[in-house]
């Protein structure tokens, strides 16, 4: 019973940050406080005219008067931050071919022999995909085709697109398409098509060539990187540079030379990078392409701090990663990022199409069903009704073990809201879709991540926070001087 | 306020407190927390106490580092768990005002009837 003290308590997580405690309210706002202050909090002996108190009042962490407008104002915000959850599955993957030109060593589609077209969509299953995909009730359709290599089967790839399109003339959605492309094949014709039917182009580069050919290889063997440079510089004359973009795998044959992928991704005009660890499925484990979750911390930390001091000496390049986590802490808004939400974004916000019809809660879980587990199949989009696969148990299931608010550890961690879970990779590497928290690269990784960018923002250094809000509202940093100013 | 009765074997750190001090589910929430360093025994004894036996995983562990860690996450994991007492209710009501909102008005009476 609160009510006979001098303010009342609102709920919040805290978490000891180095002297100070770091403590984060429901909707994701977040204070540091002295251990003094923190203990004084608890034992109610704020003064509540002291700074610290109205510092925490204008967090919703305490109040001296009526609960209701703070209660109804965190309603609010939290309301914001779940909004991802209104329109259900807005990303559709269509693997339109499981065969591919490339044989990478870390490939998790574990692609087919180029020759083998019974791993070919055909028509009817495109067909059914896409009338399935439309029965979704979100406002965005994003279509993303992957492989094998997507190209392989692009007479399927142009009529998804057209039935899509002539679809939507009832729906009226908003309808994106991206093409996730090693770009060995594409020609002049194909950019054409592309250009006329507004679809992106999303393509892997690793690195500088002796980096990209150490991984990425063609079926005979040879290195990719000659060809691909050449072809992201064609596909970005004919679509534009905004129209291109590229993804790299961490690998150990890269994690510590980062700073060297960056400079390729600046030389090949790209103005961001993901910096994405490599999952732990399919040929990447054989290949003993791994390390360990500290090895890769410790250099991304340092490709982070080589990335903002590009930034500040007048280079544009942002970091994906950390602008998720950052517009998460930083603002009240939603990321829309499948991999970092709560409940996951499993069948709700991403649904994978295979090229038989199989409809699975993310591309890990076809990989899973590709060595022989199942666990994560939705249905088959031939047989199943849309209320069958996505409101049927593999999705319900998925979710009920993917909130946050009531996973072990996670439940009391400071960094909840920022964070996620992933249920499919739990189920993988330790046998459990709820997974244990201890051990979890997943969660030791995202906890180091978010801990060491609360550090810089608690730096308060007004040169990196200009660089971190640049890349948040995607301005230049001159446009963020300028609004500070102002 | 740390309770005396720790022990130190080869490699193991025992540690015994009072259960009145801590909840259970505090005790169990920290044990669970440290499964990152090392294995996790829980006993409770005759005399209300209870006896927590953590075996570091690493041979190279400093066991006094990992005694202080215990204890420092034990009292907040208390400090949590009588937080989430306190904050149930205030936090049920932030969840349904979100996905189920009522007026302003009502949402006072809703607080008027929880006592908050
Ligand atoms: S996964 Fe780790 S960092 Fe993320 S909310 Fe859970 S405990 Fe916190």
């Amino acid at each position: 019973m609160q009510s006979e003290k001098p303010y009342l308590l609102f709920p919040y997580r805290f978490m000891r940050f180095n002297e100070d405690v770091l403590l984060v309210n429901e909707a994701g706002e977040f204070i540091f406080l002295s251990e003094d202050d923190f203990a004084r909090l608890l034992s109610y002996q704020l003064e509540t005219n002291s700074e610290t108190f109205l510092n925490l009042k204008s967090k919703h962490i305490v109040t001296n008067s009526d609960p209701t407008l703070p209660i109804y104002l965190l309603a609010t915000k939290y309301r914001t931050k779940k909004s991802f959850l209104n329109d259900f599955t807005a990303l559709h993957i269509f693997i339109v071919t499981l065969r591919c030109n490339q044989k990478c060593r870390y490939c998790q589609a574990s692609s087919e022999d180029e020759t083998k077209t019974e791993f070919d969509m055909d028509l009817y299953t495109a067909k059914k995909c896409v009338d399935m995909v439309f029965k979704s009730p979100s406002p965005t359709i994003k279509i993303e085709f992957q492989g094998g290599e997507p190209l392989l089967n692009f007479e399927i790839v142009k009529y998804i697109v057209q039935y899509s399109e002539k679809l939507n003339k009832i729906h009226h959605k908003r309808l994106e398409f991206v093409i996730c492309t090693n770009l060995l094949a594409i020609d002049e014709q194909i950019l054409r098509y592309l250009e006329g039917h507004n679809i992106w182009i999303s393509t892997s580069l690793d690195g500088p060539k002796d980096i990209h050919d150490a991984n990425r290889i063609t079926r005979k063997g040879s290195g990719t990187y000659d060809i691909i440079s050449k072809n992201i510089k064609l596909a970005k004359e004919k679509l534009g540079n905004h129209r291109v973009d590229a993804l790299m795998v961490t690998t150990k044959n890269n994690v510590s030379q980062l700073n060297k992928v960056i400079d390729e991704y600046l030389k090949q005009g790209f103005c961001s990078i993901f910096i994405r660890t490599l999952h732990p499925f399919g040929r990447a484990t054989k290949e003993k392409l791994g390390y360990d979750v500290e090895t890769f911390f410790e250099n991304y930390k340092k490709a982070l701090t080589y990335i903002i001091q590009l930034n500040l000496d007048g280079v544009t390049i942002s970091e994906q990663y950390a602008t998720i986590i950052l517009t998460k802490i930083l603002t009240p808004f939603p990321v829309g990022f499948v991999d970092l939400q709560s409940p996951a974004g499993t069948g709700i916000g991403c649904a994978v199409y295979g090229f038989n019809g199989d409809v699975f809660v993310s591309d890990e879980a076809r990989m899973l069903a590709k060595m022989g587990d199942h666990r994560f199949l939705m249905g088959n989009v031939r047989r199943n009704s849309y209320e069958e696969i996505f409101k049927g148990t593999v999705t319900q299931e998925a979710i009920e073990n993917s909130c946050v608010e009531s996973l072990p550890q996670c439940s009391e961690c400071a960094f909840q809201v920022y964070c996620g879970a992933d249920p499919v990779r739990n189920y993988y590497g330790q046998n459990d879709l709820i997974g244990h928290r201890p051990t979890s690269e997943f969660h030791q990784l995202n906890f180091l991540v978010i801990r060491h960018l609360m550090e810089l923002i608690k730096e308060n250094n007004q040169d990196i926070m200009n660089v971190f809000w640049s890349w948040i509202t995607n301005r230049s940093i001159d446009e963020i001087k300028g609004l500070n100013r102002g | 306020m740390k309770e005396k009765n720790k022990l130190k074997e080869e490699k193991k750190l025992i540690i015994k407190f009072d259960a009145s001090l801590y909840d259970k589910v505090a005790v169990l929430k920290t044990c669970y927390i440290f499964q990152d360093r090392c294995h996790t025994k829980t006993e409770t004894e005759k005399n209300s106490s209870i006896k927590v036996i953590l075996t570091p995983k690493k041979e190279s562990a400093d066991l006094q580092q990992i005694e202080n860690q215990f204890w420092d996450e034990l009292i907040d994991q208390q400090v949590r768990y009588e937080n989430d007492n306190l904050f149930s209710d205030i936090r049920r009501l932030i969840v349904e005002q979100a996905f189920r909102p009522v007026s302003f008005a009502d949402l006072k009476n809703k607080i008027k009837k929880h006592a908050i």
